[in-house]
């Protein structure tokens, strides 16, 4: 499921859509297909078992409860959604939902339900298996983490069922990108979970030790077994509802089998070792190395380009800091200065960053827009180049002068400061190193603390005291309304100054209506233009730097086809319904 | 010549080469080549590309394979003469190698890299000589700090009063129980964001002082009771000797073995301390060095088994610890200052 923008690091966060009232209507109206789905491009060969791992042993397989990073990856693929989006194209394609239709003031959507699809213990899915769905992720009793999504302006979607196959869903106010709300929304057996709802027992169904057979889903996969610490075994759902051109049903694999490494480098080693068949979300040393093995032919390496990740180097620009932290305030009267802002930006060798710590996997960014978004970023704005001298002219018109070769303020106080990061990302330790060498240019005197990262996240977001911190953030989707958590003054990832009642300055009042006009835009063309405006007015401002946005990179082994590098969430797995072995390699 | 007398002399000449970092270095430690990253060693050659023998030695720098992170060919390296003894350039700002500063050696317009660079191109010799510098000042520091604290405790706990004596060992008895490994990070991790990078140090160095002298004390104090038991203590006692001149003639002397041994044994203990610590983020940091922090950035998988260079301060410590253990060795099996000793201080009694 797509999650709206988060920590990279943290399993997910979940945070509620702001949304207002415009009028927006696409009608988008296909011929109803017969049952099942048919991607008329794929051709491949059936049979077969993949082995692959995950971080940590899912917690749980009830998809309404899933939030941890693995058990979200397990049940995305054991569940379907009504509509999904394509991770290649981006765009909102028929799943379970053979076509949809819009209603001209934007508020209703007409979903038509595929016939004849049936769970994979064989039961029919009907329109009643979505009504229950959806009654169960808007149960306030439950408080599914979905429920933010479907809550709009306080109040729920309203879900009718108009017919056997025909669902309709209200909305109270038109919103730009409800298609792919549905993204990843599974939905539920209602003639298995229906006693436990009402029974009271829903929160704790459906765990890893709940016997196969009183699990079933709409995914390309169901459950066989499950070993504590060892693995988690699926096998091919018979029931699927795709086919490939030639009519074969999916998926061609007949078992998938989960493993448990808790770290890159052990995952890394089981691939070398044969023992796993894909890993996604390599680092660029653990995608080098294993380049250099590939001579073997037996690997294959996939660079998926730049993802919707970002690192950024974050200003203390939160208004609580006089009363409590006075060295943080004190280091704050340079961070509020525009020009000194710019003259970091233009000291931060951007190039330098993507080849050292990158390996040059990585592109560097003019805005938190990474090019993953695709149609959403700003063409106009370029990375800040390194510009020393510039720098300094900036800084000098600010007031700042040298002493040797130390910078010293208006007051007379030298210029010197720290950065905070992540003690085990190495990414993000190294990119603090660089920019304490780069800074360091201007005569500033840098000092990196790393930290563990809880206590890194404690003081980003509690106690705020630090005064620069190198981060990694996630886009949760490539539209702007994933991002609203980032730009609106009271989101709660507005990390630079958290917690502003009403927008503390004039253009962070300006991205805030910018970016709730845009969400109940009609015209995409207008939306565009909206946000390319945030993006401009981020670049002048510079809240906090925008740096690098690293490379989705993968490997698998090269008989493997269909496994790709994906932006949203569960990236290379989603897909794996078309995943097969080439035969003859 | 025995193996202690090499083991010391070793000692101190390896010593000398990171006190006087500055002019064995080659490069700023801190100074960053974005076009040499994981740069293999250099090699040394005394013969020319053409093959003529020349007295001065050529530095041979491989070239970057265009296109490639980090892969380097030694097909048509670059044959660089090495030139001696030569003052740092402008560019070499290293932190206490002021320009004008003599090295050993050094290239026109850059840096010999004999050990190679890191992942930011930056020199792994000169990082191992700052870096074994701040590591061993912390080392020698902490177990000097400790050992002479341990002796204190141990000849008050041995001659003093016996509620004394059981209120120290009650307190040994607690430091040794607590988990120090897991208070260093405790304390590490409460110190202010914004101390400078000596003072983090300073701060390691005592704590690890104050908690290594327990389990030394309690040794010490065992050696000064058995001391005491000694007839000639007893005698010096009748004779009417203070506690304090049996403890510098007869006490202090009988300990000295003990306490260079525990020396020697801590020394190792607190460098493998400080590299531990940086290891995890919480010694030294950057943009100081230290072999933690050294071997910090060396330890994931891609880079140990791809860049062996970058582990130079594992090979750089076992010599220098097999060393301390042989001195440690010869000095549990000193005889006692006092033996030589005693007849000049017996008669010197007050009458």
């Amino acid at each position: 499921m797509k999650a709206p923008f988060v920590f990279s690091s943290l399993p997910s966060a979940r945070v509620a859509l702001f949304l207002a009232a415009f009028a927006f209507s696409v009608a988008l109206a296909l011929p109803a297909c017969p049952q099942a789905l048919r991607i008329a491009s794929l051709r491949g060969a059936p049979g077969g078992h993949l082995s692959a791992s995950l971080r940590a042993e899912p917690r749980t397989l009830n998809p309404v409860f899933a939030t941890d990073s693995a058990s979200r990856t397990v049940t995305s693929i054991l569940n379907a959604d009504l509509l999904h989006i394509n991770r290649a194209t981006d765009a909102v394609e028929p799943a379970l939902a053979s076509s949809w239709q819009v209603s001209r003031d934007g508020q209703s959507y007409l979903l038509h339900l595929r016939h004849g699809v049936r769970f994979s213990d064989g039961s029919p899915f009907t329109a009643d298996d979505v009504l229950f769905s959806f009654r169960v992720y808007l149960d306030p009793k439950l408080n599914a983490p979905q429920r933010d999504l479907l809550i709009i302006d306080g109040q729920p979607i309203r879900v009718t069922k108009l017919g056997p196959d025909l669902v309709r869903f209200d909305l109270p106010h038109p919103y730009a990108a409800t298609a792919r709300l549905f993204d990843g929304i599974a939905i539920l057996p209602s003639h298995l979970l229906q006693p436990l709802l009402e029974a009271g027992a829903l929160a704790s169904a459906w765990t890893l030790v709940t016997p196969p057979a009183q699990l079933a889903g709409l995914g390309p996969f169901r459950l066989r077994s499950y070993r504590p610490g060892q693995s988690l075994v699926l096998e091919r759902n018979p029931y699927y509802w795709k086919q490939d051109a030639g009519n074969r049903p999916l998926p061609y694999l007949d078992e998938v089998d989960f493993s448990f490494a808790s770290n890159q480098d052990a995952e890394a080693i089981r691939f070398t070792a044969g023992q796993l068949d894909l890993i996604s979300r390599l680092t660029a040393d653990t995608y080098s190395s294993l380049q250099k093995l590939s001579s073997s032919n037996l690997i294959r390496e996939l660079d998926g380009g730049p993802g919707l990740e970002f690192d950024l180097l974050l200003f203390n620009l939160n208004a609580d800091l006089a009363a409590h932290l006075p060295q943080a305030a004190h280091t704050q009267t340079w961070f509020l200065q525009l020009p000194f802002r710019q003259a970091l930006s233009l000291a931060v060798d951007r190039p330098a960053l993507v080849h050292l710590v990158f390996q040059d996997h990585a592109v560097p960014l003019a805005s938190p827009v990474t090019p993953a978004s695709g149609q959403w970023a700003n063409p106009t704005l370029r990375p800040t180049a390194l510009d020393l001298p510039r720098a300094r002219r900036l800084l000098a018109d600010a007031g700042f002068r040298w002493r040797g070769a130390s910078l010293y303020d208006r007051g007379g106080n030298p210029v010197r400061f720290t950065i905070i990061a992540t003690s085990s990302n190495r990414a993000q330790s190294g990119i603090a190193t660089l920019l304490a060498r780069n800074f360091a240019a201007l005569g500033i005197d840098v000092q990196v603390v790393p930290l563990e990262f809880r206590s890194f996240l404690q003081r980003i977001t509690q106690s705020h005291d630090y005064d620069l911190a190198v981060m990694a953030l996630s886009a949760g989707d490539t539209d702007p309304n994933g991002n609203m958590s980032l730009w609106l003054s009271s989101g709660n990832l507005h990390l630079w100054n958290q917690g502003e009642a009403q927008p503390a300055t004039p253009w962070e009042a300006e991205i805030d209506s910018l970016m709730r006009q845009q969400m109940t835009l009609t015209d995409i063309r207008q939306r565009r233009a909206a946000y390319f405006r945030i993006q401009s007015i981020y670049a002048a401002q510079l809240p906090f730097l925008s740096l690098v946005s690293p490379n989705m990179l993968a490997a698998v082994r090269a008989p493997l086809a269909g496994a790709a590098p994906g932006p949203l969430d569960p990236g290379m797995l989603d897909n794996i319904a078309s995943f097969y072995w080439r035969k003859g390699l | 010549m025995t193996l202690p007398r090499a083991a010391l002399i070793f000692l101190v000449l390896y010593s000398a080469l990171f006190a006087f970092a500055g002019f064995f270095a080659t490069a700023d430690p801190a100074a960053i080549d974005a076009s040499l990253p994981y740069l293999p060693p250099e090699g040394i050659r005394f013969t020319s590309p053409a093959g003529q023998f020349h007295l001065r030695p050529y530095l041979v720098r491989p070239r970057p394979v265009p296109g490639q992170f980090a892969v380097y060919t030694r097909q048509d390296a670059a044959f660089i003469p090495l030139r001696f003894l030569v003052t740092a350039s402008s560019a070499d700002t290293a932190v206490d190698a002021s320009p004008g500063n003599l090295h050993l050696c050094g290239i026109s317009g850059g840096a010999p890299h004999f050990l190679g660079t890191d992942e930011f191109g930056r020199d792994v010799w000169s990082r191992l000589l700052y870096g074994g510098r701040t590591t061993l000042a912390i080392g020698l520091t902490a177990s000097l700090a400790a050992s002479l604290l341990a002796l204190a405790v141990g000849l008050i706990a041995g001659s003093a009063a016996p509620w004394v004596d059981t209120l120290l060992m009650r307190l040994v008895e607690t430091m040794i129980s607590v988990p120090w490994f897991y208070l260093l990070l405790a304390v590490r991790a409460l110190l202010p964001l914004r101390v400078s990078p000596w003072v983090a140090v300073a701060a390691s160095t005592a704590l690890m002082a104050a908690i290594g002298w327990a389990r030394p004390a309690r040794i010490l104090r065992g050696v000064t009771i058995a001391t005491h038991r000694r007839a000639y203590v007893t005698m010096a006692r009748a004779t009417g000797a203070s506690p304090w001149q049996i403890a510098r003639w007869h006490t202090l002397p009988d300990l000295a073995p003990q306490t260079l041994t525990q020396f020697t044994v801590l020394l190792p203990q607190f460098i493998a301390s400080e590299v531990a610590l940086s290891y995890l983020g919480l010694g030294v940091t950057e943009p100081l060095v230290s072999w933690g922090v050294m071997l910090a950035a060396a330890q994931h998988l891609s880079t140990f088994v791809e860049y062996p260079w970058l582990i130079s301060p594992i090979w750089t410590m076992i010599p220098f610890f097999f060393s301390v253990h042989v001195l440690a060795d010869r000095a549990s099996s000193l005889r006692p200052l006092t033996l030589p000793s005693l007849s000049r201080h017996w008669y010197k009694l007050p009458r």
